[in-house]
């Protein structure tokens, strides 16, 4: 059996920041920062895929990938005590980063005709994935938001592919969430294949969609992680694992999982509903 | 196949998880059952723990060091988890391992996990790194002996007793046990350990000391050991535990007098399978070997 993770994943390196981006206007009160640094790693990693990264004293925790290159990027939202210190920090500090870990996305055959979706900070793993493809593929990329001012990454994706808009208060673009216009194009347009990272429910619903559409498609889930190895099954979901079978999943897998879109396991392993 | 009966247990093989591993959620238990004789959970307390902030896992040369922290959903949240697996897994005992400070906390914990319909506990008193549990109470004979005793009184289903080796003499430890009654020995739990990261200069793990347990290859002859001398100790059934990674291992550990073997650390990955795998190669072994009976390989290191 091939190993699902090695030793040379989990050497803890430290890294400097080299760049700080804010991703969302100061009036936000949404605080999303993307902070660069040099690849510390002996591979380059592959879009989907995430580094644990560990602001010593405070706490480690799992990040997308949120650019691929010398410079690797992990985009933060400032939501708990550590992604909220990591977001503060300012160029030239210090982090430590393991990785890159977990099952990236499976990319699309040339030329296939490709759906991106995403709600919230679920663009920062779909967007490596945009910009490894887009001399290759068509890309349609939804990206959804609660408001206009909290769309992250737009000038990147809208230079790279067809942008559509969605706001859940209609300050700009389709109004409703992301999965809903994604339904729609899905049985308007013609997909080959189709990408989701956000809230659960937003992409069980496009999972949903692919599978009447029969459009193939895989979503990036989000769980409390711990060892990020495989050992410790606190990201637990059905009998597979976020960090070492995920974070991606094809369309059925995660569709065949009682618990996707409805419960997840706590810090302390208690069984809880998604909100 | 080679069943074992272990205490009044039926088991399908001879090897389990070890607890901690691979033993949060039901659907994790559930697929564990399919390969292993039994399965062991996470050890649960009388209330919800969310455990030490991470780091909580080291994986180095060396082995893996951890200091979870005891996460864990308490026992009446964790209870709904084993009602899901009894409701699904019926040829696979599931072994429930629980921590208390306490004697009395301890009874308390095991008579609702056996109410909840476990069909074993297992007594953490090992775990290395968190304050007031763990070995912090299970490295005293007496404490070993009345808390072990408390659990008794109260519980009909088999009783096993986790030891750390992080003391001067762990056969005291199990005879201890054996003297209150329980059922069987598990050993070892981790070693305490550290590491520090030299480029923060600091250590690693988040625990409130540094200090967390060392698991993995660099154990298994610390484990052999142990098991060796508890088995010219007691009478009641040992399970071996502690940096059994290949079939090898757990055949040392069976020589060394253990009568089923726990599999921890490299099951990392999530990957059962090594389990049956192993068992093919055992029971390979034994026949090559011209052994017959399971039972003549446990201990017979010893007989040599």
């Amino acid at each position: 059996m091939i190993s699902k993770t090695s030793l040379a994943q989990h050497i803890r390196h430290k890294v400097t920041i080299e760049n700080v981006i804010d991703e969302l206007p100061e009036s936000t009160r949404r605080h999303v920062r993307t902070l660069e640094f040099r690849n510390p790693f002996t591979h380059e990693p592959r879009p989907g895929q995430f580094v644990m990264v560990w602001l010593p004293g405070v706490d480690e925790i799992p990040l997308a990938i949120s650019r691929i290159g010398d410079l690797l990027a992990i985009t933060v939202y400032a939501v708990g005590d550590c992604s909220k210190k990591i977001a503060a920090l300012e160029k030239g500090a210090s982090l430590g980063v393991r990785g890159p870990l977990g099952r990236g996305f499976t990319p699309p055959k040339e030329g296939e005709r490709v759906l991106m979706v995403s709600g919230g900070t679920g663009a920062a793993s779909l967007l490596p994935l945009a910009e490894s493809v887009r001399r290759k593929n068509p890309v349609v990329f939804v990206l959804g938001a609660r408001t206009r001012t909290e769309l992250i990454f737009r000038k990147r994706l809208e230079s790279i592919c067809d942008l559509r808009i969605c706001t859940d208060d209609g300050s700009e673009g389709f109004k409703g969430f992301a999965s809903e216009y994604a339904d729609k194009i899905l049985h308007t347009e013609r997909f080959n294949r189709a990408y989701a990272c956000g809230p659960e429910a937003m992409m069980k619903q496009v999972m949903v969609s692919a599978k009447n559409t029969v459009t193939p498609a895989e979503g990036s889930l989000d769980r409390y992680i711990k060892c990020a190895m495989g050992i410790c099954d606190a990201c637990a979901i059905g009998h597979l694992h976020v960090c070492t079978d995920g974070p991606v999943f094809d369309r059925d897998t995660l569709l065949s999982i009682p618990e996707f879109g409805v419960s997840r396991l706590s810090q302390s392993g208690l069984r809880e509903k998604i909100p | 196949m080679i069943q074992v009966e272990l205490a009044g247990l039926k088991l399908k093989n001879p090897m389990m998880n070890a607890s901690g591993v691979l033993s949060v959620s039901s659907a994790t238990l559930i697929e564990g059952a399919k390969y292993a004789g039994a399965v062991v959970t996470k050890s649960i307390g009388k209330d919800e723990r969310p455990g030490n902030p991470n780091p909580t896992v080291v994986w180095y040369e060396a082995g893996v060091l951890n200091a979870m922290g005891l996460p864990n959903p308490g026992i009446h949240g964790f209870i709904p988890e084993i009602r899901e697996y009894l409701a699904s897994v019926k040829d696979t005992p599931l072994i429930c391992s629980i921590f208390a400070s306490t004697p009395e906390g301890f009874a308390e914990l095991a008579k609702i996990a056996e109410d909840a319909g476990v069909h074993a506990i297992e007594l953490n008193l090992s775990c290395p790194h968190e304050k007031g549990v763990g070995m912090e109470i299970g490295s005293s004979p007496d404490h070993v002996r009345e808390i072990t005793s408390a659990v008794k009184k109260v519980c009909r289903v088999p009783v096993f007793v986790k030891l750390t080796p992080n003391t001067d003499n762990i056969v005291k430890l199990a005879s201890a046990a054996e003297d209150a009654k329980a059922d069987g020995i598990v050993a070892i739990n981790t070693l305490r350990a550290m590491h520090i990261d030299i480029w923060f200069r600091r250590p690693v793990l988040a625990s409130e000391s540094g200090i967390g347990g060392l698991s993995g290859p660099a154990i298994l002859p610390v484990g052999v050991r142990c098991v060796y001398e508890i088995y010219e100790a007691v009478d009641i059934p040992v399970v071996g535990a502690g940096g059994v990674s290949k079939w090898e291992d757990a055949v040392e550990y069976i020589l060394a007098g253990a009568s089923a073997v726990q599999v921890g650390t490299a099951l990392l990955g999530g990957n059962w399978q090594l389990i049956p795998s192993m068992c093919e190669r055992i029971e390979e072994y034994m026949k090559k070997e011209g052994i017959n009976d399971f039972k003549d390989l446990v201990g017979a290191a010893h007989k040599a």
